[in-house]
Parts: structure tokens; sequence; C-alpha cells
């Protein structure tokens, strides 16, 4: 580093109590921003149950669990490398590349079974692996770099297809019943989503791994200070994110009735919004895996509602808009407050 | 991070070098004709949102929102058509929405401090929203003659798409490279720290350059509509890939600070070049698009020299820290 970083006094002297204050004031604000969310849904959900009668019945609720499940495992991905201060626009791409060439395999070798599930995350994995190579070893800003994945891995899929699908005739039988099946009554899509949430939320939480990228997302000079390998926090969360997002695509594709190239369009663009929504700050360092299952539910809801009510496709592309829009500002507004808060308590120790 | 000095040199002999394998695997290649032909249809309107997204660049920030800028400019040509608006009053009330458009990204990206990706993103989705508010799901073919002149026109056999661009890209050249203003732009992308201290108005400039990038989108509405005689609110959905790889292909900083309008203009025509090569040769558009993809990547890497630290620096470069 040629001259000295921005914020190096400060963090030199005030590191101790500072960081502490900062940590309780940005666990309070985060708990907040959770259950803000969770409350606009159910005020959400009153909304709708008000206008369309055939909103909030088992079976509605089911269909919106069923198209949320998905957007969660996919928006738990994009927040892993969120919070990295990082983005991924491929997401929609990757998905339709693993899902093509990963069922592509399945139905090749029907007689290996579910293992094949593997051949999906793998291709996910892979094409996680090399966004992190070009961001993090790169050096490549990260909306550059997914942005150019995007059209590679979408290409790759339409010249592996080469102008074919897969139907969900051509596979075997268990590919299906994963989107069908249910365990204790319980979708098995539903149990999957619920279980991604949690491991994503005991991997940021808990894990080692986790904190250095919550260190890595919320001060980046800290953390090089701290003596934390940036690249390869940041590497290792794009791995994750490519792993859930070829389990994603598995998910698609049992959903799906056919296979084809052009599968999740747009889907990073939604994952985002899950994601931005969710309160996973866009400035990265902050966020939590359930908040984006609850964003994504939340997209899901009124996507569900406004279809119910008769809104047409435009409307509902407004409201996706509307609700980007809202969440940045909201997510402006509170680490504004947070900067104010600190500055105070910094004030006060140098006075 | 430094820009290499022989990038435009580079430009050319790979620009030369498309030009040679597109004459030798097509022979319908080399004609004036052609060439003019399909570079007018592959650059022309790209050509002039990627100057207006340079100005963006230079200063730090990106605006993804421009494409659906331009679809909006699309719908309101329309309807301003329907209502027989004259077309020079219809431009300048389109030109004067997008650079609307834009003037409110540059607010909200400096008002909330906010990485303007994510403003964008946001913003993106609303514009967009807006044309299909304003336009519904259906496509509108029905102009006045009039709309069409300056994207299907011709001025001594040229396209004036084309010398449209050439004098635009003139223009630009001037402002970012000759005069207060543009230096304040590289300034601010150098150091908004330091351009603050030097007395540069950063917030004002910033908001200046989103303008200019949404005026230059609807500027290139009209070429659209001129082009494809029609528009849709769902116009030019993924032509984001191909903008913001004709500006960092140019030799632009992602970062800001660097860049010249002389290496933005070879890019676009190398990247017309390769279209139109691609095109005679049949390779189908999901291959030219994985292409593409694959130039963007490669030209970053090879732009990118600098430290891990010297870019989580550059990044972070919030005007709101500021006094």
């Amino acid at each position: 580093m040629s001259d000295g970083p921005v914020g190096g006094p400060l963090l030199a002297t005030g590191a101790g109590a500072a960081s502490a204050i900062r940590r309780q004031a940005s666990i309070g604000l985060l708990r907040n921003r959770a259950v803000g969310v969770t409350v606009f849904l159910v005020l959400l959900g009153i909304f709708f149950s008000g206008l369309a009668p055939n909103f909030a019945t088992i079976g509605n609720i089911n269909t919106i669990a069923l198209n949320g499940a998905i957007l969660v495992v996919v928006a738990c991905a994009e927040a892993i490398v969120v919070i990295t201060r990082n983005y991924d626009l491929s997401v929609g791409s990757t998905v339709a590349l693993a899902s093509y060439v990963g069922l592509d395999v399945v139905r090749h070798v029907p007689e290996a079974g579910p293992i094949l599930i593997l051949a999906p995350v793998l291709i996910g994995t892979l094409c996680g692996v090399f966004n992190g190579l070009l961001v993090a070893y790169g050096r490549l800003p990260s909306v550059v770099a997914t942005l150019g994945t995007m059209s590679i891995y979408r290409g790759l899929a339409f010249l592996y297809a080469n102008g074919g699908q897969i139907n969900a005739s051509d596979l075997p039988p268990w590919v299906a019943r994963t989107a069908t099946s249910h365990v204790f009554g319980i979708s098995t899509l539903l149990l999957v989503a619920c279980a991604v949430v949690a491991l994503a939320s005991l991997m940021l939480g808990k894990l080692r791994i986790g904190r250095q990228i919550y260190a890595i997302g919320s001060n980046p000079e800290a953390a090089l200070f701290y003596g934390l390998n940036a690249r390869r926090v940041v590497f290792a969360a794009y791995t994750m994110d490519g792993l859930l997002t070829g389990l994603a695509a598995f998910l698609f594709a049992a959903r799906a009735s056919w296979i084809v190239p052009y599968l999740a369009q747009g889907l990073e663009l939604t994952a985002l919004a899950a994601v931005v929504v969710g309160g996973v700050s866009v400035l990265g360092g902050s966020g939590t895996a359930l908040g984006a299952a609850v964003g994504a539910v939340t997209l899901a809801t009124l996507d569900n509602g406004l279809v119910l009510v008769g809104a047409s496709e435009f409307t509902r592309e407004l409201m996706q808009g509307a609700a980007i829009v809202c969440a940045v500002i909201v997510d402006a507004a509170l680490q504004r407050r947070l900067r104010r808060l600190l500055k105070a308590v910094r004030d006060r120790r140098f006075l | 991070m430094r820009r290499l000095p022989i990038w435009e040199a580079t430009l050319i002999v790979l620009l030369l070098l498309a030009g040679l394998a597109a004459s030798l695997t097509s022979p319908f290649y080399l004609t004036a004709d052609q060439i003019s032909y399909s570079l007018q249809q592959s650059i022309a309107v790209v050509g002039l949102i990627a100057l207006g997204l340079m100005a963006v660049v230079v200063i730090g920030e990106i605006d993804i929102s421009l494409p659906a800028i331009m679809a909006l400019g699309n719908i309101m040509f329309a309807q301003l058509s329907q209502g027989h608006v004259p077309v020079w009053l219809a431009f300048l009330t389109v030109a004067a929405a997008c650079a609307l458009c834009g003037l409110i990204n540059g607010l909200l990206v400096v008002i909330l401090g906010l990485p303007s990706l994510a403003i964008t993103l946001g913003a993106m989705g609303a514009y967009r929203a807006l044309a299909l508010l304003l336009g519904g799901q259906k496509g509108f073919a029905d102009f006045q003659p009039g709309y069409f002149w300056l994207g299907s026109g011709t001025v001594l056999q040229a396209p004036v798409s084309l010398v449209l661009l050439v004098l635009v890209a003139v223009l630009l050249g001037f402002v970012m490279h000759g005069t207060v203003l543009g230096r304040a732009l590289f300034a601010c992308g150098l150091s908004t720290r330091a351009a603050l201290m030097s007395g540069i108005r950063v917030r004002a400039v910033k908001i200046t350059a989103f303008a200019i990038a949404g005026a230059m989108s609807g500027l290139a509405s009209l070429v659209y509509i001129g082009q494809f005689q029609s528009a849709r609110a769902d116009n030019a959905s993924d032509m984001l890939l191909f903008v913001v790889t004709a500006v960092v292909l140019g030799g632009v900083d992602i970062f800001g600070g660097r860049g010249n309008v002389v290496g933005v203009l070879l890019s676009l025509l190398l990247l017309g070049t390769m279209e139109n090569g691609m095109g005679l040769a049949n390779v189908p558009g999901s291959v030219q698009t994985l292409a593409i993809g694959t130039v963007l990547i490669v030209s970053v890497l090879i732009a990118q020299g600098g430290s891990w630290s010297t870019m989580i620096k550059r990044r972070r470069t919030p005007v709101q820290n500021n006094p």
C-alpha cells in the first residue's frame, strides 16, 4: 500500500471499545431490520387476504412456499456474496448451465440414481469457482466479472444444448419426486430450502469463514490489517454461492416440465432484489441468510398476491422495481444513522 | 490499474485482424455498403449509450439503467409520434426526460451515498416498468416518417447514425478532454477526496455525468426507432453487456479516472466488426454473446495492473464521508 489507509489512525486508537459498541449498535439495527421485513410480510399477507378471497387458503400458501423455496436457496447464495461487498449477476445463467448439463448427465446415466444430484451441484460450484477466481484473484470488479460470466455461462448452455431440450419424461422419476414428494406432510422442496437457510446461517454466524466474510464486507481495510486473506475469503464466498446455485439449479429442473438453456432468465435481478429487500446491506458487512430468505418469501408473496388480484405483468415488474428502490433507500437511511451513532461515540471518546 | 499506453494501438491492430478474419471467412464482407450498413446496425445505438456510460464510469460509478431509460425514450417517441408532434419537439422532450432520468440516478447516488450499481438496479426496474406502464405490452410501428431519418437516412452515402455517432464522439471528446467539466470528471474519478479539497463541486459534477448519460440514451432512442421502425417497452433488454464491454474494452478504467473517447470509439468499431464477421459466418447469437462476454473479461483482466489494496481503497470513496 503506497499511502496510508483512509481510516487508519482511528482504527488504531479506538479499536477495542469502539468496535464493541459498533458491534452492539449494528446487531441492534440488524435485528430491527429482519423484524421490519417480517412485519412488512405479515402486512402484505393481511392486505392480500382482504383483496383476494382465495389468497389465505392452505393451497395458495403452499403455492407461495413452493415458488419461494427455490428463490430462497438462490437468495442465500447471493447473500453470501453480497455480504463480502460483491455481487453475482451470473446466478440465472449458472442455473441454466448447471441444470441443463447436470440433468443431461442424469438423462444419460439414469441407473446411477439420486447421487447424480451432485452433477448440477458440481457444475454450479465450478461456475462459482470461476467467478471467485476472476473477482478474488483476477482483481476484477464483481459487477464486470459476473456480467461477463453471465453471458459466458448462458452461451455455454446454448452451445451444449445445441437447440435441444430435456423433457421431464426423459428423466428418471426421482427427479420430479424431489419437487412433489412430502416428508411428514411437508414438501421436500420446502425442507431443502429450510435446511439451506439453517446451514447458511450457521456458516455465516458461527463458523470462522462466516465471520471472516462479514469482516471483509464491513471494513476491507480493517480486515486487511487484521491479517485476513481477503482473496481467499472472497473466493470461498463465491464457491459457496456457486454450490448453492447449483443446488437451486437441480430444484429448478425438478419443478420444470422441460429444461431449456433460457431457463431462469433474469433470476439474478430477482435474487438481488430478495437479498436487498431482506435487509442485506448493499455496502456489505451486514445482513443474514434468514433475512435474505424472508426477502425471497416477501417477493414470492407479492408476486402471488398481485396475480390473484389480477394485476398485469407490468404492475408486477413495477412493484419489484419499487421494492428494490425502497429497500435501498431504507438501507441508506439505516447506514447513515449507524454512521452518525458511531461518530457520536467516537467524538465522546476524544473530547 | 494503469491503462497500457499502447492500448489504442492494440485495438487498431485487433480491429485490422478482425476485419481480415471476416473478409477471409466470408466473400460478402469487404464492401463499403455491407460494412457501413452492419456497423450502423450493431454500434450506432449501443455506441451512443456507451459514450454516455463512459462519462459515468470515468467518475468511478456505473449506470446499468441506461438501456431501460432508452426503452422509456422509445415509448415516449411512439406516443409523441401518434400525437403528431413534430420530430424536433419530440426529440427535445424525450432528451430532456431521459436526462432527467439520469439526473435522478445521479441525485440518488450522491444523496444516499450507496453503490451506484444498487441504485441503478432499482432504477432500471422502475424505468422499465414506467415504459410498460406508458406503452403496455404492445409494439408501436406507426411512426411519422420524419422520426426515421436519424436512424436510417444517409448523407453522402454514409449512414446518418454513424455520422451522428462520430459527431457526438467528437463533441464528448471535447467536453471530456478539453473543458473544465471534463477535467473535473476525471478528477472525481481519480480521487473524490482530492477533487473536493481542490474546490471541485463533486456532487454537481457527478450528477452532471449521470445526466449526460441519460441524455445520450434519449438520443440513442431516436436512432433506435429509425433503425427498427418500431418501439416496445421491452426493447434493448440485453444491451447492457455490449455497452459495458465497449466502455471497458475502450480502456476506460472501471474504477474511474482514466480513459478516452478515441479508445471507446475504437472498441466499438472492433466489437461491431466482430459481430459483423460472426454474423456473416453464421455464428449463432448465443455464441456471439459468449464471445463478447469473454472479450469483456479478458480486457478487464489485462487492464488491471494494480494491487488488491489499491482496489479496495478505490472502491470506497464515499462522498458522504467528506465534510
